[in-house]
């Protein structure tokens, strides 16, 4: 190397040293709390009692299901699989659609039966898809 | 170093080398698959393909980028310096099979122009955390590929050395988008801090290395200032020079090799003409000074490349006095013939 390119290579390397590291380690501590690659797969859990409420329209199904007047449980029939290569369930609270991890329900991807514990206070689902960013949509119960 | 261009330069020494890379691809791609099918048996093939590649090729970058400042450090280094642009071919064609399936999967299911989609997916370019990493994956992706679309002595000797450099020289700017590709990316999805551990201490070895290696290589810029007559400063002692050796002085702005060959001495610049190796690292062969690092010849006495190859290098005038070695700081034009200083025996 001639003397201009040593010197180039110098002041590249201190520039990247100094801020690198530093939006690196901000990067991953801003991390989010919870890895949504990593929710379980809700397709292999049983179903609890009977269904006590029912919403459909093209894309879903959703059975309300429990042992008492009380639902305990959503069964989420998907019939269409989401175009989205990753798509993450909320529940929606008070009709806000917020990307909250105690709100996170789950992933869908494939065509069939997925079961989520249903808890009170939820009013809908709200679909994401974290790759793009985006929203996908709402459905209010 | 050769006449006529050739798509692959190839020969028995790079053939060995291809044939480790390849052995090293297959090892990891394979390791790899394995390790996710065991621990992530739900993981479709799409996703396996993207990781595995994603993950070697950054593993290749990083080994790639460790090459250069280790060849400056330790001239043991230099026979895979020799041998690097194939290994840099090689982990882009990596890095685009890994972009193309990162498209096909992300982006071509939408009624959006895959590459349109690309970047309006995510239009959140105003935050850090959040930038749409997969941009940064694209771009990172075309510079590689114009740095291996280029690695060839045909595009160098087109484009000329300086743009050639240049442009080689942006893989710094696509490993600094590359690795935060990577943190906003794949990172964000990772729980166990073993991935983000690994290429925290990859980054800091690459950056360390190159620093090492650039303030320990800017010790040699120190112009030596002894004059000892009207034209001639004191460069070095004859025993600091071993045979068919050369050791570098920086002098006139520019650093210079004085080489000690049969008997004689001649001094030349220290830049070669091809990637702007250090000549003075490499050592006479066959009567020639040799590059370390792409073995291009030049004849000590005039600094030019023996025939048919054309390039040339500045001469210097160099004189003894008794065991010190006089040099005149002011280059001769390139390709001057200066008489070699004879070393009487004493």
């Amino acid at each position: 190397m001639n003397r201009s390119l040593r010197k180039r290579h110098q002041w590249t390397w201190i520039f990247v040293a100094l801020l690198l590291p530093a939006i690196a380690v901000y990067g991953l501590m801003s991390a989010p709390a919870f890895a949504t690659e990593q929710v379980a797969d809700p397709t292999s859990v049983a179903a609890i009692g009977q269904v006590l409420n029912s919403y459909e329209d093209d894309v879903v199904k959703l059975n309300f299901r429990g042992t008492s007047t009380t639902a305990t449980q959503l069964e989420l029939i998907l019939k269409i699989p989401p175009k989205s290569a990753q798509t993450l369930v909320y529940y929606t609270k008070d009709g806000q659609a917020e990307q909250q991890s105690e709100l996170l329900v789950g992933t869908i991807g494939r065509r069939g039966v997925y079961r989520f514990d249903f808890p009170q206070g939820v009013d809908g689902l709200y679909w994401f898809d974290p790759i793009k960013n985006e929203p996908i949509s709402t459905i209010n119960f | 170093m050769g006449l006529n261009y050739q798509l692959v330069l190839w020969n028995k020494q790079k053939k060995r080398y291809d044939l480790l890379i390849v052995i090293g691809i297959l090892l990891s791609l394979v390791t790899f698959a394995g390790l996710t099918l065991a621990f992530n048996p739900n993981s479709s093939l799409e996703t396996l393909i993207i990781r595995s590649t994603g993950s070697l090729a950054i593993l290749m970058l990083h080994l790639i980028l460790m090459i250069g400042p280790l060849a400056r450090l330790d001239q043991r280094f230099l026979p895979i310096l020799y041998n690097r642009r194939h290994l840099g071919v090689s982990m882009f064609l990596i890095a685009a099979i890994h972009g193309a399936f990162s498209i096909i999967q992300f982006h071509t299911l939408g009624d959006v122009n895959p590459i349109v989609s690309l970047f309006t997916s995510n239009m959140e370019y105003g935050s850090l955390v959040n930038f749409p990493f997969q941009v940064l994956g694209f771009a990172g992706l075309l510079v590689l590929f114009l740095m291996a679309a280029t690695s060839h002595d045909f595009w160098l000797a087109n484009l000329g050395p300086k743009a050639w450099k240049a442009l080689h020289m942006m893989v710094y700017l696509a490993y600094f988008v590359l690795i935060l590709h990577v943190v906003l990316g794949a990172l964000q999805q990772e729980r166990s801090p073993a991935m983000s551990i690994a290429l925290l201490v990859g980054m800091i070895t690459i950056i360390s290395l190159h620093l090492v290696a650039a303030f320990k290589t800017a010790k040699g810029d120190q112009e030596i200032t002894e004059q000892t007559s009207t034209d001639f400063v004191y460069a070095c002692e004859l025993e600091d020079i071993p045979e068919d050796r050369a050791i570098v002085v920086s002098a006139g702005g520019e650093r210079v090799a004085i080489y000690k060959y049969d008997g004689k001495l001649s001094a030349v610049s220290n830049v070669c003409k091809h990637q702007f190796g250090p000549l003075g690292e490499g050592k006479i062969i066959d009567g020639c000074i040799t590059c370390p690092w792409h073995g291009y010849q030049y004849n000590p006495k005039d600094g030019r490349a023996p025939a048919p190859f054309k390039e040339k290098l500045p001469t210097y005038h160099l004189k003894l006095d008794g065991n010190r070695v006089l040099l005149n700081p002011n280059a001769a034009p390139e390709g001057t013939a200066i008489e070699p200083v004879k070393i009487s025996k004493a």
